[in-house]
């Protein structure tokens, strides 16, 4: 059976409150992550009531690590995400879909046309073009 | 995307709105199938779009890909052809290709869209708007 669709069905609402929410989200989850480092000092670190300098490797957990933790949640939402790309479309692969109609409901209840059956079939003067990938 | 559907939702209301701008711009039905065809799509399209538009000589564009065979096929009635030259249909054809080659299908049909309309340009004022 075909797919037809001849409307358009917006839902701005929807999405930008889909949208919100996944900033939300990635809110909650990054910012503790970013801030473990200088939680993990009791929260002393850069304040006037604890002077003590920083040791080199507290400084490099602080400043480099939460680069790397930056990109550390980068790379796992993009791991995370990149299941629903399976689908797409990959020249040279079969086309293993239902045909998909878009206003052209005229012609939709119609069988897949063959050669046999449109041999002949073109209006005189009417024109168009090929192309193939 | 669900097993089994060519296109997301959000893919189809991008194609919906361009294909209704172009008829909105100028006036042709334009109309778009994306499926296998047996045998040859340059006559499959041409009978397609006979049926869309039922013997009449309304203007009228349709838009056929197929993505297994990597073919595309733009086929115009006579009254939309003498607004959209075989020339302009093939730069659309080229556009269309070149997105479907990186595998773009929905980005190619946008462009392909929208280049078919700016061609076209707005309706004559005797003729009809969606007059398919």
């Amino acid at each position: 059976m075909p797919v037809v669709f001849g409307t358009v069905t917006r839902r701005p609402v929807r999405r930008g409150a889909r949208r919100a929410l996944t900033l939300a989200a990635l809110t909650t989850l990054t910012l503790p992550l970013f801030s473990a480092a200088a939680f993990a000092d009791g929260g002393r670190i850069g304040t006037h009531y604890s002077p003590d300098p920083l040791s080199p490797l507290e400084s490099w957990l602080i400043y480099g690590g939460t680069i790397v933790a930056g990109f550390l949640v980068a790379l796992i939402l993009t791991a995370l995400s990149g299941g629903k790309s399976s689908d797409r479309y990959r020249p040279g692969q079969p086309w293993e879909h239902q045909e998909v109609w878009l206003g052209g409901e005229g012609a939709a209840e119609g069988a897949e046309p063959t050669a046999q059956e449109t041999a002949g079939t073109a209006a005189p003067g009417s024109g168009g073009a090929s192309g193939s990938w | 995307m669900a097993a089994g559907e060519a296109f997301r939702q959000d893919q189809i209301d991008r194609l919906n709105n361009a294909r209704l701008l172009a008829e909105r711009q100028t006036g042709i039905g334009f109309h778009v199938r994306v499926g296998a065809v047996s045998g040859d799509p340059k006559t499959a399209a041409e009978r397609l779009l006979g049926e869309i538009v039922g013997g009449q000589s309304a203007a009228a564009v349709l838009v056929l890909v197929s993505p297994g065979q990597r073919f595309v096929r733009i086929a115009t009635t006579p009254a939309a052809r003498r607004r959209i030259p075989d020339a302009a249909a093939s730069l659309a054809t080229l556009s269309m290709t070149s997105s479907f080659a990186v595998g773009d299908l929905v980005g190619g049909l946008v462009s392909g869209l929208r280049q078919l309309a700016d061609v076209a340009g707005p309706p004559p004022e005797s003729v009809p708007v969606g007059a398919a």
